[in-house]
């Protein structure tokens, strides 16, 4: 494993921890005015879901360099991702014990977390191109 | 002279991280906990005097806030103007479920207008954005 991390793989993951954190931000910030819409789990508390999930991997990725935390983080920020699309153009409905997140709206503050989820995607997916050798959790 | 062997107890990352989750749950349970319920109107609270101010919209007026209707039910003259306030980020709409009425959509910080049907009823509506947000125009 290099000894240090490049630059670039700084820049980067602090990148995706940044745009993890906004999402963790907006997604606790928004939770309550989503309380009412639910199914068997309601839609704000799916957002603080997302809230813990955001910010441990944003701790993960700045605080390690496992492997773990970078595909960890990816599946966070890619499922925030493709959820708020989703519910944005797709009227899904109830699935399972999801309620029906579909929202035909952009304003501000989603379409900045929507853009803090892409930037930590491609993020987190450029990781393997600086080439360094990662850790896995079990490892010195 | 004998000296104390010294022990260094070093914390595993996983600990840490561990760690980290349980704080990061405790504070989102916490501002869940604290959080103006969605469903409440928004337009009570208490002074730094402990008083407890209750702000009422003005006559013929609809405001919107934290994803509900204040009053959740209006009662107006038949073909009534009726100002609705939208006081959230995210857009709303006031629709008659019959489409006897409709505000159109209303962005974040913006007024839309509505006219109350001519012929006497109780007439719910929602938020075409986000229909679990329910209110009711009674027309007499």
């Amino acid at each position: 494993m290099s000894p240090r991390p490049s630059a670039g793989e700084l820049l980067a993951r602090v990148v995706a921890a940044a745009g993890l954190g906004y999402d963790a931000y907006a997604h606790l910030d928004l939770a309550s005015r989503f309380d009412a819409n639910t199914a068997v789990i309601s839609q704000g508390m799916l957002f603080r879901a997302e809230t813990v999930l955001a910010v441990l991997a944003a701790l993960g990725v700045l605080l390690t360099r496992w492997r773990a935390a970078v595909i960890f983080a990816l599946l966070v920020a890619g499922s925030a991702l493709g959820a708020v699309l989703l519910y944005r153009y797709v009227d899904v409905g109830v699935l399972g014990p999801l309620p029906n997140m579909y929202e035909p709206a952009w304003y501000p503050e989603k379409t900045l977390s929507a853009v803090a989820e892409a930037a930590a995607v491609l993020a987190l997916a450029a990781q393997p191109l600086f080439g360094s050798e990662w850790r896995s959790p079990g490892s010195r | 002279m004998l000296t104390q062997p010294t022990t260094i107890v070093r914390s595993r990352p996983s600990t840490i991280l561990f760690t980290m989750l349980l704080a990061v749950l405790g504070l989102v349970v916490a501002c869940g906990t604290a959080s103006n319920p969605s469903g409440g109107p928004a337009t009570s609270g208490n002074t730094p005097g402990g008083a407890v101010v209750t702000t009422t919209p003005a006559a013929n007026t609809i405001v919107i806030k934290n994803f509900a209707y204040v009053p959740p039910s209006l009662t107006v003259a038949p073909g009534t103007k009726i100002t609705v306030i939208n006081e959230d980020k995210a857009p709303h709409t006031v629709t008659a479920t019959d489409h006897s009425f409709d505000s159109g959509t209303i962005e974040g910080g913006q007024r839309g207008e509505v006219t109350a049907p001519t012929t006497p009823g109780t007439y719910p509506y929602i938020c075409t954005v986000h229909p679990y947000m329910k209110g009711t125009l009674i027309v007499q």
